[in-house]
């Protein structure tokens, strides 16, 4: 059974994209797995290391919400999903996971019309230091749609 | 374990109370029979053109064709100064010299020390020194706007500028006194007497407090009691999350209060299907202003309470329905403002999800909030009573913060890595650089100018201090704005009749936390949370903000005018 990963920040923007991963994962019967990775090096960017373990906390708590959410959405969609939560650097997270996972497909959400997160270069390079780490399959979706970057 | 027995001890207190009495009788005490009678004091204070008392002055007593002087002193806090000579000669002249003001030179004529020989002390009347503008008050001044754009666009972090700022200040001083008198700005003596360490003990005691309330979880359990409270109806939640916010930021502060609300708030507004931003950009417009109503609620607050001396009571009583106001009009306007997203509420949550929230909005650690509560509500009682015997409100703040540190037994390295250190070594060089500025006399510039525009009239004054700083403080960051700005308000407090009450301060109180509001740059509770919120896919965007910060920046800004003028009749 094939695995696919697919590394979500969880807001509402994301969810046409949750969609479209849940329709391919079930369409191909792989295995799907959200991932949230939480980064708070904004703290030190404004000064303020002191609360890093308290908002480390509740962001993990934060992200097992929005990956249970997440996973309801596949439920309600008929297929399974499982959540994973990591803290720190993303690409770091991401090659924990697919290495801890054996992934076979990595999904990455491509920047959207209006609530960009990423940019397109951030994503190209990200994708070519995978697919160079792992030599594994690395798909973009955009508003629920697979495209090529 | 053998006992004394009664007669041994009644002996053995014999033998202390005697030794106690002969060390009473054996120590030397000061005598001041006859000193008094071979001395004669020449006294007066001295004032800068604002009238404010000049402090550090150095006053010389001076006979003719004599190099060294034969008295000596310092003027004191409130300008006073006091030359003890051990007799009179037939001429002498009172030299008064102070870096930044002109010299003066007081000639005793006969009738003077005639006076001084047959009562012994000479009252010299008020003096007030006039301003010198030395190439050390333009160096200052400089000093001083750089480390404010360096803070404003954040090319530095705020405490790096700052510490730039007092480094700058203390090497030129340095150099001045060595090679050029004219950059002369202060030394580091007088530098540290501009530091506040009622404000800085005062921040790191309620750090400590905070810490371990922040690790019980009653913002989470609030946060989630409140959802459902609210039955599923965004605005009506809206309004309880709000209300909440801004009494949990008055009585702790408002960094820490959205840190915590804004990722429980987040997963609400998700479940409920709605922006979560229509439930969290309001509840941080709210926590900026609920901190106004007390003390303890703004570090500006903090600042502008220990300089001014207005404690506890008088924010509480002064405030806070400015404030009630402020935040019912806010309410409304935020209902209306998100009207189309709190038509959007889903039919309900799972009860997978339900039970998450449940788990994510519960009470951690019990025991930890019962005793720290009981501790926080006798820290506030000490607030509130030490104001009645003269206490300041950093005693009952450190007592409160120690009693938790030995009742709860958290980790001290963890407590102490609690105490945000980057902010008091910030408050500490911002006094210096704010200092030298006061010390060169810019502050009385910028007094003297807002004097010229504001006249006699205390409603204008007002006006333009809630308006004015309320303005900048939407650019600026509030702490610096209220430390530069206290020094005017001082001035204006002093010199417009009526404004003896401290209205200006509440002004200035008001001013620079509503303004906090207007852009997303504006606090630094604001930027925490859209640092929060852009972790779960929801970032808060400057024009979202500005969108409905700016106008409830205006809005409750006027309401806090109109409520300090009705409160302090000021019409």
């Amino acid at each position: 059974m094939k695995t696919i990963l697919y590394p979500t920040r969880g807001g509402q923007t994301s969810y046409q994209n949750q969609d479209g991963v849940i329709k391919l994962a079930r369409e191909g019967k792989a295995k799907l797995i959200f991932l949230y990775v939480s980064n708070v090096q904004f703290l030190e960017k404004l000064g303020y290391v002191r609360y890093t373990r308290v908002v480390e906390e509740e962001l993990e708590e934060l992200g097992e919400f929005l990956l249970a959410m997440a996973c309801e959405r596949a439920g309600n969609a008929g297929w399974k999903a499982e959540a994973v939560v990591r803290q720190g650097v993303f690409l770091e997270a991401v090659n924990e996971v697919i290495q801890e996972h054996q992934v076979d497909t990595l999904v990455i959400g491509a920047p959207g019309s209006t609530h960009a997160v990423t940019t397109t270069d951030f994503l190209q390079n990200l994708i070519h230091e995978i697919k160079e780490t792992h030599q594994i399959e690395v798909l973009v979706i955009q508003d629920g749609q697979l495209i090529d970057l | 374990m053998k006992h004394l027995a009664p007669r041994k001890t009644f002996t053995l207190a014999l033998f202390f109370i005697g030794l106690l009495s002969a060390l009473w009788f054996l120590i030397p005490r000061p005598t001041y029979a006859n000193e008094a009678e071979s001395r004669y004091y020449i006294t007066g204070r001295i004032f800068d053109p604002q009238g404010q008392p000049i402090v550090a002055a150095e006053i010389s007593a001076r006979i003719p064709d004599e190099e060294e002087a034969i008295a000596e002193a310092e003027s004191q806090e409130d300008g006073s100064w006091g030359l003890v000579l051990n007799q009179v000669p037939e001429e002498v002249s009172v030299h008064i010299q102070r870096y930044h003001f002109v010299d003066q030179v007081i000639e005793l004529d006969a009738v003077d020390l005639a006076n001084l020989k047959d009562s012994s002390i000479l009252r010299i009347e008020e003096l007030a020194l006039e301003r010198k503008v030395t190439a050390g008050f333009w160096i200052a001044t400089a000093i001083f706007i750089i480390v404010l754009l360096l803070i404003a666009f954040e090319i530095l972090h705020s405490t790096t500028a700052a510490l730039l700022g007092a480094s700058a200040v203390l090497l030129v001083s340095a150099l001045g006194t060595a090679f050029a008198p004219s950059i002369y700005i202060l030394n580091f003596e007088r530098a540290l007497t501009y530091i506040n360490w009622e404000v800085i003990f005062l921040v790191m005691a309620m750090m400590i407090v905070v810490a371990v309330i922040e690790e019980t979880g009653i913002f989470q359990w609030t946060a989630f009691q409140a959802y459902r409270l609210s039955g599923g109806r965004s605005w009506v939640l809206v309004l309880i999350l709000m209300a909440f916010t801004a009494v949990a930021s008055a009585l702790l502060d408002n960094f820490t209060t959205m840190l915590l609300m804004t990722p429980i708030s987040l997963q609400i507004g998700l479940a409920l299907g709605i922006n979560p931003l229509a439930l969290i950009i309001p509840e941080v417009l709210a926590s900026n202003v609920g901190g106004i109503s007390t003390l303890i609620g703004t570090p500006t607050n903090i600042l502008i309470g220990a300089s001014a001396g207005i404690g506890f009571n008088d924010f509480l009583i002064n405030q806070t329905g400015g404030v009630v106001i402020a935040l019912i009009a806010m309410g409304a306007y935020v209902i209306w403002h998100y009207r189309k997203e709190w038509a959007k509420v889903s039919g309900g949550i799972s009860e997978t999800l339900y039970d998450k929230l449940k788990e994510n909005g519960r009470i951690r650690d019990l025991d930890a909030l019962k005793k720290s509560g009981i501790v926080f509500v006798l820290t506030l009682f000490g607030f509130v009573l030490g104001e009645r015997i003269h206490v300041v409100p950093a005693v009952p703040a450190i007592i409160g913060a120690t009693v938790l540190l030995i009742w709860l037994k958290p980790d001290i390295h963890q407590m102490i890595k609690a105490v945000d250190w980057t902010t008091l070594v910030f408050f500490m060089t911002l006094f210096m650089v704010v200092g030298a500025v006061q010390e060169v006399g810019l502050m009385a510039v910028a007094a003297t100018g807002i004097s010229q525009i504001v006249g006699e009239n205390l409603g204008l004054a007002v006006f333009v201090i809630v308006i004015g700083v309320g303005s900048f403080s939407t650019v600026i960051a509030n702490i610096p704005l209220a430390a530069s700005m206290l020094p005017v308000v001082d001035f204006l407090s002093g010199s417009i009749p009526g404004a003896s009450s401290k209205v200006l301060y509440y002004a200035l109180s008001m001013g620079a936390a509503m303004g906090g509001n207007g852009f997303l740059i504006g606090g630094e509770a604001n930027l925490v949370t859209a640092g929060i919120t852009a972790q779960a896919g929801s970032p808060i965007s400057f024009k979202e903000f500005f969108k409905i910060g700016l106008p409830i920046t205006y809005i409750t800004l006027f309401i806090g005018y109109l409520w300090l003028m009705i409160r302090f009749g000021a019409f």
